[in-house]
């Protein structure tokens, strides 16, 4: 006797559809045990960047400080080395994110600001400072004010994928708070299927918390098996660098060092051929995108009631003279006219009070530069703040 | 298009529903036009040449089964045509260095000639089926006269890229047979796709950066590291190849084709010999069939058979790319098997030590003595140029031990891969003698439908919560 097998039963008969089951029962039920546990802090993060360090300190301080200082590398620079040279001392960057000499520069000021945070990394755009103000600096982790640092290369930069493939997005994106620009952050087809995939399947949407639990176990039996631990890296950086290209940035606490400025040791480094491929291409769309981050920038530090002060870094003649003039005039433009409007305050820094000998490269300070550039932001901000509190307490 | 990327699992599901839900007659059209698709993924241009060759291997062929008078030098043609089109692409650069190698002391610098090749994907694959394929019709075999189903044998995309190299009298039949799909072959299908993918995603891809730090930074190992480093590499590059086979026969099987089996367990194999008969099977038959053979294969004396071994290995060495270390590698595996096969012929004649390789600890201590060659093999193929060769194999013999007598890698510990090949090495070791028992298990008893699909559910968690972010593209697409 033959029976025929409805589509039904012939479904129910494929392991395959069976496995894709059992696997979207798994899917369910691990998003209801994400919702009752605090999944986001307590897995930590397998590969722990630079934002990763910087978050965790920011999160772990007792006080919020009370000015935060955002932007790339030429704020990194100015900070660490500024640092460095008041200690005279090397200054790791992942393990200390107080700004010292911008305190004391505060205090010398009677400036009403008393703590600086330095949450600046290589790289950031203006859109990584929104995504950092948006998910860390909001709410009860807010400071009293921000000072976003800029350049060319932050409205310009060629080399620039799309605002989500950048280490910080990925990270505030975890912590939660940029769901609005989930899909618009992504350029390209693909990446946008994947990231509604990531929402469709909670299990791919924790990818990371998977993979931090793994290097747990990984790590614990490890400790039994060769008594080491194997938390600690020892891998020396050139070999990572060497073999993990295509992998994230992971750094220990001690990797990332700046020295203090010594003028019978100072070189200049000529970085021009890297800064002339990142100037190489001016996209207009780059530029539309990152002034509307600095705009949303400043609307939400407007709505949190937090002071936003967005300054020009200095950088040598030659790193500007690689910028057609118009194409530099309005970058400028564009910035203070997009921060003015929207209730930021714009400062050109980037004057003939630095000279050459203030520069480690065409780009970024040295200790003596770094120290210069503190001292004026310390100014713009000890007078904004004064301005900006009359302001407050006319508003009451 | 990489067959562990988001666009395959689009594309493939697609294809399926289109071949199925469209009338038979249209199934080999469709199939082709979505082979031809999957070409142009990459760079369409190359579309062409995979186009012209098809359309000259099947007139060529055809002239062949037809001519009496001129079918030897039609065969000619047709080799000379696909080997110069391979040797343009593939061979420009490596000739290019070798006249200059020996032109220079007149001067000669043929690296003047600026021309910028890009290796067409899959050429190494597709080539050799052409040759078959007129190799085969000259031999006597009918010609395929459907032009649609000659065309779809050599680009049909499950094995378009890095094979398994097919035989058309297998595959072209599969074309015109009626067929229904059914959940058995469906479920079989899927499985290989998800070990595939399990096997290149979690495996490969993991070990990948545990090796690259290891072979691009020789001078800070000791040779005990650079043993962990070969045998991680070994096992990196077999189930990376090995995950593609899987999903290429996966694949296949999902529109009902059957494509040969490329591994079966290699590193278990007690002899050189029988590691090529067991390790990209395809290439060794198609090796065996078309250059061993035709040299006079083992019919022409002991040193004849030697010599032929070698130069079929050396030659297959350089299949896998123009450099100094695959012609090494093919050199090392030529030698290994000639002696082999000395080995095997005089092992008559010391009876003691027979009985002891045919005991079951002897089979075992044959078993760990092939690795032990294969590993040193994998070394040379692995090794970025032949300097790079020979400071790998001064670490691994132990003559240069000018950095870390030691083991530097107990104190390396990356995150993610490093803890994880500490464990992953010996799981991978013991782990085959496992896989061969299940799998000979599976194969006598019906397993209950609910365990397999617990099986598949988390072949599927271990894919999407581990597989390595960025997966790099599989190691034979550069072949």
């Amino acid at each position: 006797m033959s029976t025929t097998k409805t589509p039904i039963q012939v479904l129910f008969s494929s392991a395959s559809f069976l496995a894709l089951l059992m696997f979207a029962v798994c899917d369910i039920g691990s998003r209801f045990v994400f919702k009752t546990t605090n999944t986001k802090i307590s897995y930590g993060e397998p590969y722990r960047s630079r934002i990763w360090w910087a978050a965790r300190d920011y999160l772990g301080q007792k006080e919020v400080p009370d000015v935060v200082l955002l932007g790339a590398s030429d704020m990194t620079c100015a900070v660490y080395r500024a640092e460095a040279t008041l200690y005279n001392r090397p200054e790791h960057e992942l393990s200390n994110h107080h700004s010292e000499y911008m305190q004391r520069q505060f205090a010398a000021l009677n400036c009403p600001y008393k703590s600086a945070f330095c949450m600046a990394i290589p790289g950031q755009m203006p859109s990584d400072a929104y995504f950092i103000a948006k998910t860390l600096l909001s709410k009860n982790t807010k400071p009293k004010a921000i000072y976003l640092s800029v350049t060319p290369r932050s409205l310009y930069d060629a080399t620039f994928g799309d605002p989500s493939s950048t280490d910080i997005y990925k990270l505030m994106s975890k912590l939660g708070g940029v769901e609005e620009y989930e899909l618009a952050t992504r350029n390209s087809l693909w990446d946008k299927v994947d990231y509604l995939l990531s929402r469709a399947s909670n299990i791919y949407g924790h990818k990371w918390d998977f993979v931090s639990m793994q290097h747990n176990v990984v790590h614990d039996i490890n400790k039994v098996a060769f008594n080491q631990n194997f938390g600690v890296i020892h891998t020396p950086i050139t070999i990572r660098k060497a073999s993990l290209m295509e992998l994230p940035e992971d750094f220990t606490p001690e990797e990332v060092t700046d020295f203090p400025y010594d003028p019978k040791t100072a070189v200049f480094e000529n970085n021009i051929p890297e800064y002339r491929a990142r100037y190489k291409q001016f996209k207009e769309s780059t530029l539309i995108q990152q002034v509307a981050f600095l705009k949303d920038l400043c609307e939400l530090c407007k709505n949190e009631g937090v002071l936003l002060v967005v300054g020009n870094s200095p950088v040598t003649n030659e790193n500007r003279a690689m910028i057609p003039k118009p194409v530099y005039d309005h970058y400028l433009s564009e910035a203070s006219r997009v921060v003015r409007e929207n209730g930021g305050m714009f400062e050109n820094l980037d004057t003939p009070t630095f000279e050459h000998d203030d520069f480690f490269d065409s780009i970024h300070l040295n200790g003596k530069g770094g120290q210069k550039y503190l001292k004026q932001i310390a100014t713009v901000l000890s007078q904004t703040s004064t301005v900006a509190s009359a302001g407050s307490s006319r508003a009451n | 298009m990489n067959f562990n990327s988001l666009k395959y699992a689009v594309f493939l599901p697609v294809v399926f529903a289109l071949f199925w839900l469209c009338p038979a007659r249209f199934r080999v059209p469709i199939l082709l036009l979505a082979s031809y698709v999957f070409y142009m993924a990459w760079r369409p241009i190359y579309l062409l040449l995979i186009l012209l060759l098809t359309i000259g291997n099947y007139f060529c062929a055809l002239q062949i089964a037809k001519s009496e008078k001129h079918k030897k030098a039609w065969l000619v043609a047709g080799i000379v045509g696909n080997l110069g089109t391979l040797a343009y692409f593939k061979y420009f650069y490596f000739l290019e260095d070798v006249i200059s190698l020996i032109t220079k002391p007149w001067g000669g610098d043929f690296h003047k000639i600026a021309i910028e090749i890009i290796l067409p994907l899959g050429i190494s694959f597709f080539v050799f089926e052409f040759i078959h394929y007129i190799i085969d019709v000259y031999r006597g075999s009918k010609p395929v006269t459907n032009f649609l189903s000659f065309a779809l044998f050599p680009s049909f995309f499950p094995t378009q890229i890095a094979g398994p190299i097919k035989r058309f009298q297998d595959f072209v039949p599969q074309l015109t047979q009626d067929y229904n799909l059914t959940v058995a072959d469906f479920d079989e299908g899927v499985f290989l796709i998800l070990a595939g993918l399990f096997k290149k995603m979690l495996l490969a891809d993991n070990l990948a950066v545990f090796v690259n730090g290891g072979f691009s930074n020789i001078q800070l190992f000791s040779g005990f590291d650079m043993w962990l480093f070969a045998i991680a590499f070994s096992f990196q590059v077999y189930l990376d190849f090995g995950g593609y086979a899987d999903i290429a026969r996966g694949s296949a099987k999902l529109f009902g084709y059957r494509v040969p089996v490329n591994f079966d367990f290699p590193y278990v194999a007690g002899s050189t010999t029988e590691f090529w008969n067991r390790w990209h099977m395809t290439l060794g038959s198609w090796l065996r069939d078309y250059l061993y053979i035709p040299l006079g294969g083992s019919r022409t004396g002991k040193w004849n058979t030697s010599r032929n071994l070698v130069i079929t290995m050396v030659l297959g060495g350089l299949w896998h790319g123009a450099e100094f270390h695959y012609l090494l590698w093919g050199l090392y595996q030529g030698v290994c098997l000639a002696i082999n096969r000395e080995f095997k012929a005089m092992r008559g004649n010391w009876t003691g030590f027979s009985t002891f390789l045919d005991s079951a600890v002897g089979k075992r201590a044959s078993i760990c003595f092939t690795f032990f060659v294969t590993v040193v093999g994998m070394a040379i193929f692995r090794a970025q140029d032949s300097t790079a060769v020979v400071a790998v194999l001064k670490k691994m013999l132990f003559i240069d031990t000018t950095f870390g007598a030691t083991s530097n890698l107990v104190a390396v510990n990356y995150p993610l891969i490093y803890p994880g090949a500490f464990l992953l090495i010996p799981i991978l070791l013991l782990g085959q003698y496992v896989c061969i028992k299940v799998r000979d298990y599976v194969r006598e008893n019906q397993q209950p439908l609910y365990l397999r699909a617990a099986y598949g559910a988390l072949l599927i968690f271990t894919i999407v919560a581990f597989a390595a972010d960025n997966a790099p593209r599989f190691i034979y697409y550069q072949f």
